[in-house]
């Protein structure tokens, strides 16, 4: 996860020299024809669905034409009226959005403090075993995002809510309803989840900051603490305010945990009022909720566009000077150490074990011999509440699994291809304002809130529109939503490294005589083979652990292993839930390890190394 | 003016990576003093514990007559109240201050006064002539002028001493020696003691009154420029100061050519030593001590040359001179001469060396 920012700056910054500029009758430039096309193609992909939406909420839909005695189709304010003024509002809409704007401000401030003082400490101090830290500390961000939810209520459930009751209840002890649900616990649980982003934001800003800057203010008289907050809060300010943008828009669309933890106390966020009223047969207002997320996203697209102007100067000074000697613990190296150790098993050891004892028992928290059990793996038939078979013997699951992977693979594909050529349109266009709009065009998805984005794809593909027809139910509809979910990920690296290559490969090979095919095909894209391979593992990844963009668009009959934990989840099945969540785990820990090999990359690569 | 004392200095990285070994200087009050080296000689680090950003392992420094840092003695003023300037070779400006702002800083750490401020930053600003540019940030201008406002910042708390970390190497040749005589007139000027830290030894010998050169964190010599040059204390200053480099002949082996015997008698007799001392291990001269002759030039071999005979390999012009590197047996020798003398690729020379410049090294590499 790199700086957004590292990409608007130097590195594209128009000194890659373009292509010959065709000029004159019958000359065809390839290039901008593949710039037109994919100009339209993710205008419909990506700004058609939100126009979509606003048209939704202002549309009077079918199911409503009689109570509102109004004809399908015509202009309404009703769905408005109904999210903003009228009795039920503040169920449906401002408490859900104060919900919001409360946990995305704790959690943000949370992770930032948490991600600021790990990197520094495994940046700058002399703490041992930095390289594993390191590693380690972005593991929380490769589980899916409820996890720590789900391990939550595995251990602080109580007994008001249905199904068997958390591990510590079992155990003897009463908890309260605000620490087993609500705010509390999802801000904890998200904190845990998210603070790897900033600790990687701030690890790398960290690593590239001249530490010199800070020994000349020592020089002159500045103490440590002075030095803190006159130079380094300062230079990190950048990469501190885009850390706050991404965790704010990632915390605003998440869906799986306010679920899990906000549902058994009636704390909606707008995630979940999102979800409720589209369960309930409620598209107008569904369309108004999901409108004001995209708000909130375009809102801080803005803000990143303007923080970049406003910082352009801090990231072009590029830290010429060595690192300094780290910061000396002396006789604190060992409690830090320990300390440090402590809040990674804390976050990652803790919770996964904690969800993979529970499914051996059939009453976790009850630890008598008879209790223990590995029917929720391996019975035939379970012998709990609901007739199911065993994880590892249920045939549904393995169908789930494939459509999974299916779904994130032929995402990750599409979304690989689409980067690689959005990112050779935008580098080799420069020079026109088509390439401006494509580059933000595709970073678009990347502040906006996923459950949003579901939402418009929804109602964009809910019928059949000229000749596109209606895909929802479809896993064609998942992939596309899934590609274009994850197309920053993949234009970004794309951008740079095309950026990198610089036009010259291709050059040679067209003063060779080579067409734009031959081009392509026998240079660029050999080129561009690691980081376009890296580029879609990342969005593999990430798509098999995605739940908010699916959710609005898994219907019976057509489910991914997310979709299937949460619906477990939802017939009370703990186990069978926390099971398939330890599958995702499996599978992405296992494809994060085959491709840190195959890349020879790492995520955290360079932060204390 | 301030005087600097090293005594006994030892600076170790971990168990076994020594950096600096048992370093003894003086620098005296007001001088400009260069210390010169190959990279990871332990010169930066020489300056980053004067400058109190690295402690010592062990030893004494005494700046102005104040113990700064003794590890025997549990001593050691923290960097910020040690009254120095240090300007690094990144310049390490602060991206998100103007230019008036960098300079201010030191003297809002000092708690000057407002006024006071203005009247010193634009003093300094003006004495660097970057006095146009105090309101525009670090990265909208040039190297060479982040490198004036990185010395005004420091020249602004009028430090005792100042300190400079390569601070030319990241500039281009022009800007460079232009930055030169900006720092020697500086120094008049301002009659401050200046360290320079460098690995170009053309800087070092241009700049400084006093020149350490330092190896393996050992020094290596410290004198004036013209004694290094002309008097070099070992056989590593010796090939490291100057350009092109010292002619070196090894006179070790047991069988020798001819040449090489001719040249360790004629030395040998010359310098009045025995002929079979077991110091002459090495013999240097420098390449405008040779003067070069063709074969059917009678030009005899003085009472104080030494001649060798060689085979040219390349003329190199320099413009203003040229170098002529001849080849003897399979040993290399540059020769500086006037431009107008021809010589051609494999043409048969003699070589005459003045004897009275000639280096003699023993076998631990010190000047006999």
């Amino acid at each position: 996860m790199r700086h957004i920012k590292e990409l608007f700056a130097a590195k594209d910054g128009g000194k890659t020299p373009r292509l010959l500029p065709l000029r004159g009758r019958g000359a065809f430039n390839p290039t901008m024809v593949l710039g037109i096309v994919l100009a339209f193609v993710l205008t419909y992909l990506i700004a058609i669905p939100v126009f979509m939406l606003v048209i939704e909420s202002v549309q009077v839909h079918s199911i409503d034409a009689g109570y509102l005695q109004k004809e399908t189709g015509s202009l309404t304010f009703s769905y408005f009226k109904r999210a903003l003024t009228s009795r039920v509002s503040s169920v449906l809409f401002l408490d859900p959005l104060a919900n919001t704007l409360l946990i995305a401000t704790c959690i943000t401030f949370c992770t930032t403090i948490v991600g600021y003082v790990l990197a520094w400490i495994i940046t700058r101090t002399d703490i041992r075993a930095k390289k594993i830290f390191a590693t380690l500390a972005v593991v929380p961000f490769m589980l899916p995002s409820w996890s720590y939810a789900a391990a939550w209520i595995t251990l602080f459930k109580n007994r008001k809510q249905a199904g068997a009751p958390g591990i510590l209840e079992v155990m003897g002890f009463t908890i309260p309803d605000f620490l087993a649900y609500g705010p509390l616990p999802i801000i904890i649980c998200l904190t845990m989840h998210y603070f790897p982003l900033a600790f990687l934001m701030f690890g790398n800003a960290f690593q590239r900051i001249d530490s010199q800057m800070e020994e000349s203010a020592q020089i002159l008289g500045a103490n440590k603490l002075q030095t803190a907050i006159h130079i380094l809060l300062p230079v990190m300010k950048p990469a501190i305010m885009s850390t706050i943008l991404l965790t704010f828009a990632r915390t605003v669309g998440t869906f799986g945990t306010p679920y899990t933890l906000g549902r058994p106390v009636r704390f909606n966020t707008l995630s979940t009022s999102l979800y409720f009223t589209y369960q309930s047969g409620e598209p107008g207002v569904m369309a108004v909720i999901a409108l004001a997320m995209l708000i909130i996203g375009a809102l801080l697209v803005a803000l990143d566009v303007y923080v970049l102007r406003e910082y352009k100067r801090y990231v072009t000074m590029g830290g010429k000077g060595q690192m300094s000697r780290p910061f000396t613990l002396g006789p604190l190296q060992l409690p830090m150490n320990l300390l440090v150790g402590l809040f990674l098993f804390i976050v990652i050891v803790l919770p996964l074990g904690v969800l993979a004892l529970s499914t051996f028992m059939v009453t976790p928290g009850w630890f008598v011999k008879d209790n223990f059990t590995l029917q929720f793996w391996f019975a035939e038939e379970t012998r709990v509440r609901e007739a199911v078979p065993g994880l590892l013997r249920d045939p549904q699951l393995l169908s789930v699994a494939w459509t999974s992977i299916k779904v994130a693979g032929i995402g990750a594909l599409i979304c690989g291809t689409l980067g690689t050529l959005v990112g050779y349109a935008v580098v080799r266009l420069q020079q026109y304002r088509l390439s401006k709009y494509l580059r933000h065009l595709s970073f678009l998805p990347y502040l906006v809130p996923g459950i949003g984005f579901g939402a418009a794809y929804l109602v964009l593909f809910a019928t059949g529109r000229g000749p596109i027809p209606a895909l929802y139910g479809t896993l064609l509809l998942m992939i596309l939503a899934m590609s274009v979910m994850y197309l920053p990920l993949t234009t970004r690296s794309s951008i740079s490294s095309m950026a990198q290559m610089g036009a010259e490969p291709e050059e040679a090979a067209m003063i060779l005589g080579a067409g734009w095919l031959t081009r392509m095909f026998r240079i660029v894209i050999p080129i561009q083979k690691r980081s376009l391979f890296s580029g879609m593992l990342l969005a593999f990844i990430q798509g098999m652990k995605e739940l908010s963009l699916v959710i609005m668009l898994a219907v019976p009959g057509l489910e991914v292993l997310t979709t299937l934990s949460i619906r477990y989840t939802d017939n009370a099945l703990m186990q069978m839930s926390n099971g398939v969540i330890l599958i995702i785990a499996f599978i992405t820990f296992l494809l994060t390890a085959i491709s840190q090999r195959l890349t020879k990359t790492n995520l955290a690569q360079g932060i204390g190394g | 003016m301030i005087d600097i004392k090293l005594e006994h200095i030892v600076k170790k990285y971990g168990s076994d990576v020594v950096a600096v070994d048992d370093l003894s200087l003086n620098f005296e009050p007001g001088s400009f003093v260069c210390l010169l080296g190959p990279s990871g000689c332990g010169k930066t680090t020489t300056l980053r514990m004067i400058s109190g950003l690295e402690r010592a392992n062990d030893g004494v420094i005494t700046i102005g007559g104040e113990i700064f840092d003794a590890p025997k003695q549990n001593i050691f003023v923290r960097p910020e109240h040690r009254k120095l300037g240090l300007v690094f070779q990144s310049y390490a400006l602060w991206p998100h201050m103007t230019v008036q702002e960098n300079v201010e800083f030191g003297l809002k750490m000092k708690k000057v006064n407002k006024e006071e401020r203005g009247r010193i930053i634009t003093e300094s600003l003006d004495l660097l002539r970057m006095g146009a540019y105090r309101r525009r940030y670090p990265a909208e201008l040039s190297g060479g002028q982040q490198q004036r406002v990185a010395l005004a910042r420091m020249l602004a708390v009028q430090p005792d001493i100042l300190l400079l970390d390569e601070p030319l190497s990241n500039l281009d040749a022009a800007l460079r020696l232009e930055m030169r005589s900006e720092l020697k007139s500086l120094h008049e000027r301002l009659g401050s003691t200046i360290v320079f830290v460098t690995h170009d030894q053309l800087e070092a010998m241009s700049l400084a009154t006093h020149v350490a050169v330092m190896n393996e964190g050992k020094l290596e010599q410290y004198a004036d420029p013209m004694t290094i040059y002309l008097k070099p204390a070992t056989e590593f200053v010796a090939t490291f100061v100057g350009s092109p480099p010292m002619n070196m002949v090894s006179l070790t082996k047991t069988a020798m050519p001819k040449w090489k015997e001719d040249l360790r008698t004629s030395v040998a007799l010359f310098r009045k030593l025995d002929t079979n001392s077991e110091r002459i291990c090495k013999v240097g001269f420098r390449s405008e001590t040779v003067t070069l002759h063709a074969m059917d030039d009678e030009t005899e071999v003085k009472q104080n040359q030494t001649c060798i005979k060689g085979v040219v390999k390349a003329v190199l012009p320099t413009g203003a001179e040229q170098v002529v590197s001849v080849m003897v047996d399979e040993e290399q020798f540059y020769v500086v001469t006037q431009p107008t003398l021809a010589f051609e690729n494999g043409q048969i020379i003699r070589m005459h060396i003045n004897l009275d410049t000639v280096h003699i090294f023993d076998q631990k590499g010190l000047r006999v």
